[in-house]
Order: C-alpha cells, then structure tokens, then sequence
C-alpha cells in the first residue's frame, strides 16, 4: 500500500515537471527554427539533464549539433534516439548524413547470417520492452495453464495448454533478450569518438604502442576499462586502449 | 627644350637624367658658366622675334625656386620667374640674408612647332646670389611684378640656414676631394623609406626609394630596386629624370634625389622584410693636378664607384582580427557597394544583366565576384569583371564592377536575393557587411515558347528533380518527453511479477487440489449410506403400500431409485436423467440385463403414478422388484 503512495506521489510530481519541460523543448525548438543552434542546445541539453528523454528530443538535439558542425556529439544523439526509437526513418537519414562527415571508413567484420538476422530481431526493441513482454507472457502463460488445471472442458482445457505454453516459450525467449540487451548496454556499451583524431594503443599507458589512428564521429565498443583508459573494439574487429574523455557512451 | 642657366644635364647609361643646377655653391666656374649661357639667350631672342607674331597670351606663372636648405656662409642662387614678360619687378626685403649680386635679369624662350601648329613658351628669370647669415628657419616673403597693369605676387619661400662646417667652407672644394676619396658612405647613401611599420594586411603602404648625396654622381652602373617579397607592389613615381633637392639630414646637407615611390600591399600577415635597395654609383672626383692651368681650365675629372646599399626595413602585419563574416573574401579599405539591374519585365529566354559595383579606397584589385543567389532555373554565365582604378599616394582608388549576365528560362516571378559584400574598414578597424538591393524579376511567356507550342510536332522534355542542396531533415515538433527509465529487467518489480504470479499459480492449484479432495469425501460417505437411505425409503413405500395409497407409493418408490443412483454415482438429483444414468451404470460394468430391469422399473414407476390401474403385478410386484434391483446394484457399484 505504501509503495502504490509512493508511485503515484511520483507520478504526480513528474506530471508536473512534464509541462514545464515540455515549454522548455517548445523554446528549443523555436529556437532551432530561427537558427539558433546554440541556445537550442543548451535548452535540449538542460532537458535531457533533468531526467527527460524521448526518441524525438534525441532526434532535435542531434540536428541542433549538426547544425553547430558538431557532428560526433550529434551522432551520439542520433544513436541515442535511436536506441528509443530503432525504426524512425528521419534519424536514419540524418545519421546517415551525419556519418558522411565520418573520417574513417572501417568495413563491418561479416557476422553469420543467423546471428546477424537474431541480432537485429533483437534489436528491434530494447530491454525495458522485451521485459514488460516477458512479463505479461508470464502472467498470461501463468492464467492459461490455471485454466487447464482448473477446467473441466475438454475443449477449453486442450486450447489453454497449448496456448499457455506457446505463450510461456514467448515469455522465456523474450526475458532472453531483455537480458540480452541489458548485459550489452552494460559490459559492452557504444561510444562515439569525439576527440577530431586519437591514437589508439596497445595497452592502458601513455607510452603503449601505437596501433592506429581514428577520427572523430566513429562509433565504438567498450570492452573493458582499467581506471581512465577504455578498451574498445571496433566494427572491423580491431582493439585498443584510449583515453575515457576521447569517448562519449552512447 | 627649356634651357636653363646654371644647369648641368648629364645622361646617363640607365637614362637617368640627374639635373643638378642650384644648389651647388657658385666658384668661379658657374659664374663663367653663366655668363656663356646668357651669351646663348640673346641670340635665343633674336629667334624669338621671328615667331612673336604668333605668340599668344598666357596666364601668368610667377614662382621663386631656391635650394630649401644652405649652409650658412654659402652662396647660393635665388631666382624669380615669370612666364610672360612684366614690368616693375619689386623684390621682397631678404632679411636675414646678405645680397651678393642681383637682381641678374635673363630672359628664354621656346618654339614649339608640331604638325603645322606653333606653341611658344618664354621665360623672364630674375636671379639674385644670396648668403645666409646666421642659421636659422627664415621666410622670404612674395616678390611682385606688374603684368599688363596687373599685379601678381610670387610664392612665399622658407628657407633653413644650417650652421656651416668651416672647414670645408674655407677650403671650398679642397674639403670635398678629400671626402670622395676616403668614399665613405657619409657622402653617399641611399633609404627606403615607409610611411608606417605596423600595418593590417591588405593596407597600404608607400615606399619611397631616395638617394643622399654630398659627391657629384656620375651615373650609375648597376641598381637593384627592392622586390618587396610577401607585398603587391604598383609604382606611384618612377622619374626617368633625376631631380636633386637639398635637404637637412641631422644638421648635414645632402643633395636627395627621388628614385621610386611605390605603393605596396602586404599580401600576408607576420613580419615582412623590404630588401635593401643596393646600387654602384659612379662619382666623378676630381684629380689633383700639379698644373695650375689645368684648375682653371675645369680641371680633370676620374669616375669612381662606390656600392650602396639601404638598410633592410621590417614591417610588421597584423593578421585581420578573427570575428570574420562568413563570406569575407579579403577585401580591405574603405567601401560601398551599389547595384543596378537593366530591366526587371521580361519575356523568358531575354538576357538580364545585374551590375555590382564596388567604389572606393582599397584593394580593389583582390576583390573576387561576390556570389549572388540566382534562382535555380535561371541560367548564369560567369560574371565580368571591369576594373578602373588609379594608383597614387592616397592609394587603390577607383572602382570594380561585375556584370552578372542571366537568362531565365521559364516564365514566373523570380527574387534575386541581397548581395553580401564584406570588408574590413580600416578606418574603424572593423569588419563590415553591406548589403545590395533584392530585385524581383517577373518573367512572361517569350514569344518563341509559344511558337514552339504551336507548332506542328511538339516534343515535351521531362526533366529530373533537381537536388539543389543536401540537408538534415527538420526537427520533430510534436513529442512528448517521459522521465528516463531504469532497466526494468533485473529490477525488484520485474522479479516479483514472476514470483507473485507463480505463488497465485500455485496456491490456485493447491485449493482447487484440496476442494476436490473433500469432494470426494463426501461422496464417500454419502455412497456409504446410500444403500441405507434406500431401505428407509423402501419401508416408507411398504406403508403407503398397505395404506393402499398407490400415488405416493410409487413416489416414494422412485424418489428411492433416484436418490440411490444420486449418491452412488456423486451426480446430484437434478443432473440426472436415464442417459448419463445408464452411461455412468456401464461405466461401473452393471449388466445389460440389470439395466434394463432398472429402466422398465423407473418407467413402470413413472407410468403408475399417472395411470396406477395400468401397471402389471400391481405394487407389491414393483415393490418386490425394487427391493432385489437395489440390492443387485449395490453389489456392483463400489
């Protein structure tokens, strides 16, 4: 009981911090319109750091940074926006025009084609959704099999377990990818270099080796980190260390 | 053409001419000089007289020259000149100076004649040799002269007396030999010289090349002008003919003579370096002779050359400040943009042309087409560009006009936007933008469009969409922003969904478990019992049945049956009915025979009651039947 006060205490607060966030991105976005590119950012920005986010705010602050020729801070924004959002088609374009501005051309290690096919199916929704499906499946598997158990209809009995575990297998496989995705978004995040050209080296020191050379707007994966360093990996398969501050996580 | 008394000409091998009268100090030799030159001027009037009747009126030019700086104690000569004969010649009171000889009146003149037409020009030269008395800047008021009953005044003349070496004033041209033959380059030097060192880029500068001279040059053999690396550079004064002219130079006098102004232009920024000047001068010195006729003929004369060169001089540029407009393109000075257009009606396919014209001081020359923003459908020939420009001291001025030549090609109203020009205004030291006019063209069908369409096979051209520009697509406007949220998997809430519905799973299942249970129970006992119930029912039906109360009787007999197969079987009384009976009863493996004996009785029952009269046997058959049916039932069902 004292926990359905708490929520909807805070449903209630957050409702009234909405509207005035909500003003906050119709002044952005007249902002934007009169080319206003910087203060446009500094508004969407105070947004996104008071707690706020949508697909579309993503979306308008990447523009805004493009419009700034700040192309890597508006490529992680995009892909930002896409995280929420995976199929909108005007960040897509847009990040596809943001990425011609990418220095570096790295062709993607070729993956097999179940992997990449089960991948982008997982893709297609992130944590929070494949975990609201599991759970309701649960549930919904949970009230099928009682009705098989508990019915003495033939008919209704034989269509209740069937669905009930077809439902049930749903729930397994989406809880799969809720944690699937959870665990990459949390060992292995995404960055976008936004340092115009970095050194990437062998081993977590100044003094490593010198492996190559990459540029600004490149998307990353962080595979490790040792105190300010980062391993991160990148789509051709290459790895190497660099500097925390030269990364921003998507 | 003009002869002047007391000049010397020399022409040099690099057609220098270097006039050098004036400003030497008299001896001997000019005084002779001058003398066979005034000889030369009376049969110069003889000539003149020939031609006097076409001599035509002049305005009158009267003006003193005098060397600007002397030496005090020296002898020079101050000459008044007018170019059309007066009359009443009033000098001015020489204060400060003592008069030697003067006023000396000549007279020359010169006859032009080109294709047929005849000039003449002439020249009446009062001459006076004067001595400075004391150093000192003094001023010599204007002579006046009477022309045609008129009186005109002469230019006011400074003078600076600077004090004497007396030495070398005694010794008159002894000193000096002695001078050219040590050849320093006190004698002789030459200097770049700039009218500022720190500069923007794109400002001008004027660089003056001069030579100082104490010795009498000869010519010069070889010079090298600066080539002002890193500037444009544009000649202001280039004289073929060298003009010497005295000037103080830290208490020294020195004859200067201007070799070249320019105007330059640094074309970058950071610290530029104007080569030295550098040139082999020959100097004519004079060699000491043991005979004394050989002096007084002119002596004899041996050329030397010494080399000079003039000090390097850095300038400094500074860099234009960084807050540049966009479409800065390098233009520095001071500006103004018009612009014009010949006609703004037209029909499609007729040529337009849009003038920018830039006016003003600045580096005018550097200025590149400014862009204007022409409607994609219009087509645009490269813009031509006419400069007209004049060098001098002030530096670049004139203008730059560009001709932007258009054809639209379809009918429509067309707007030409507002031309940016920006340049950097020297006088504020900031950037400015200037902005043209905006035109709006209205474009009419041309008369050759509609010909075309008249015409007999008319060919329609599709053409492709024109991508004039690529571009991120516009912000989404209409969204709602949510509260960030945590990942729900994993989370207390995401667990406790699984694990509340599984215990309600569960706990359903174990109710429903024990509900069944006690069924069953009850169903137990009730069995148990249901042989008893019968029996009961049975002697109930045996009373009625020696009551002789037929209808209740067989009631009774069936509420017996009915009851008994109800608790047997755990199907209440109000389910039951003959099928599921009899499917229940071979279900518990109760014989054909019996089942149908049950049937026949509960059929008999149900007709006696209605119809009593009827029924076979009468009542104590049935009742019989019952009796041994029950007790055969209750063997086989458990």
């Amino acid at each position: 009981m004292r926990q359905i006060g708490i929520f909807l205490g805070l449903m209630l607060l957050s409702l009234v911090s909405i509207s005035k966030e909500q003003a906050l991105v119709d002044s952005a976005n007249i902002y934007y319109s009169n080319s206003k590119y910087e203060k446009a950012i500094s508004a969407y920005e105070s947004v996104v750091s008071n707690g706020f986010e949508s697909a579309e705010l993503y979306y308008n602050l990447g523009n805004a940074y493009y419009k700034s020729n700040k192309i890597a801070f508006a490529i992680v924004n995009y892909e930002r926006s896409l995280k929420l959002n995976p199929n909108d088609d005007d960040v897509i374009f847009n990040l596809r025009m943001a990425n011609t501005y990418v220095v570096d051309k790295i062709d993607v290690l070729p993956m097999f084609f179940l992997s990449s096919w089960m991948q982008r199916f997982i893709q297609t929704h992130d944590s929070n959704i494949w975990a609201i499906i599991s759970m309701a499946g649960f549930v919904l598997a949970i009230a099928l099999l009682l009705m098989f158990f508990l019915s003495n209809n033939i008919a209704i009995r034989k269509t209740s377990f069937w669905i009930g575990v077809l439902v049930l297998f749903v729930s397994v496989m989406s809880f799969n990818f809720a944690r699937k995705q959870k665990l990459l978004t949390e060992l292995e995040p995404e960055a976008i270099v936004i340092t115009p050209s970095v050194v990437v080296k062998s081993s977590p020191v100044e003094s490593g080796t010198q492996l190559f050379l990459i540029h600004e707007g490149l998307k990353v994966t962080v595979v490790d980190k040792l105190g300010d360093w980062r391993e991160v990996k990148l789509s051709d398969g290459n790895v190497g260390w660099l500097k925390k501050s030269d990364l921003v996580i998507i | 053409m003009v002869a002047n008394s007391s000049s010397k000409n020399f022409i040099f091998e690099h057609n220098f001419k270097i006039d050098k009268g004036m400003n030497n100090s008299i001896g001997i030799k000019t005084i002779m000089n001058f003398l066979r030159k005034t000889g030369f001027f009376i049969a110069m009037l003889f000539i003149m007289i020939v031609f006097k009747s076409s001599a035509v009126a002049q305005n009158v030019d009267f003006k003193v020259t005098a060397p600007r700086v002397v030496e005090s104690g020296e002898q020079f000569r101050l000459s008044y000149s007018v170019n059309v004969k007066g009359s009443s010649f009033q000098a001015p009171p020489f204060t400060g100076f003592s008069v030697l000889t003067g006023p000396n009146v000549s007279s020359s003149s010169s006859v032009q004649i080109v294709n047929g037409k005849v000039s003449q020009t002439a020249t009446y030269t009062y001459n006076y040799i004067l001595v400075g008395n004391k150093a000192g800047k003094i001023t010599i008021p204007a002579a006046k002269i009477k022309v045609k009953g008129k009186v005109y005044s002469s230019n006011v003349l400074n003078i600076e007396v600077v004090q004497g070496q007396k030495s070398q004033a005694a010794s008159g041209n002894q000193g000096s030999n002695k001078n050219v033959q040590t050849g320093s380059n006190k004698d002789i030097f030459a200097s770049v010289n700039v009218d500022r060192k720190t500069v923007y880029q794109g400002e001008k500068i004027i660089a003056t090349i001069k030579i100082y001279t104490r010795l009498d040059i000869g010519g010069f053999k070889d010079y090298k002008f600066p080539p002002y690396s890193g500037f444009w550079s544009q000649d202001i004064e280039s004289p073929t003919q060298l003009s010497f002219q005295r000037e103080n130079v830290n208490g020294e006098i020195y004859s200067v003579a201007l070799l070249k102004k320019s105007l330059i232009v640094p074309q970058r920024s950071g610290g530029l370096v104007i080569d030295p000047f550098t040139a082999a001068v020959q100097v004519r010195e004079r060699v000491r002779s043991s005979n004394p006729f050989d002096d007084f003929f002119g002596g004899s004369y041996r050329n030397k050359s010494i080399n000079i060169a003039s000090k390097p001089i850095k300038i400094k540029v500074k860099p234009l400040p960084a807050n540049k407009p966009a479409d800065y393109a390098g233009a520095v000075g001071q500006l103004k943009l018009s612009s014009s257009i010949d006609k703004t009606n037209v029909k499609a396919n007729e040529a337009i042309t849009l003038k920018i014209r830039i006016a003003g001081n600045g580096n005018l020359k550097f200025i590149t087409a400014p862009k204007i923003d022409f409607p994609p459908d219009i087509e645009l020939y490269d813009p031509k560009k006419t400069i007209n420009t004049k060098v001098s001291e002030q530096g670049v001025v004139g203008n730059i006009t560009f001709d932007y030549l258009f054809i639209p090609r379809y009918p429509g109203t067309y707007r030409i936007a507002p031309v940016n020009f920006s340049y950097f205004d020297l006088a504020t030291k900031k950037y400015k933008t200037v902005q043209s006019k905006e035109y709006e063209i209205v474009v009419e069908k041309g008369e050759g469009m509609q010909e075309m369409s008249s015409g007999v096979v008319q060919g329609f051209t599709k053409e492709d969409v024109q991508l004039l520009g690529k571009d991120i697509r516009f912000i989404k406007t209409d969204f709602e922003v949510q509260r960030k949220q945590g990942v729900l998997f994993g989370s207390k809430f995401f667990w406790l969904v699984y694990i509340i519905s599984f215990i309600v799973f569960v706990a359903l299942l174990l109710i429903r478990r024990t509900q069944i249970a006690q069924n069953a129970n009850q169903a137990k006992v009730k069995n148990r019992k249901a042989n008893k119930l019968s029996k009961k029912r049975l002697r109930v039906a045996s009373g009625y049945l020696k009551k002789g109360n037929q209808e209740q009787f067989y009631d009774e007999v069936l509420k017996a049956i009915w009851g008994y197969l109800s608790d047997k079987l755990s199907i209440p009384v109000a389910d039951l009915s003959k099928d599921n009976v009899s499917e229940m009863l071979i279900n518990h493996k109760v014989d054909e025979e019996g089942l149908k004996q049950l049937m026949e009785l509960i059929d008999a029952c149900e007709f006696a009651r209605y119809a009593p009269t009827s029924v076979s046997g009468g009542m104590g058959d049935i009742f019989k039947k019952a009796g041994n049916l029950l007790s055969k039932l209750d063997q086989k069902i458990k």
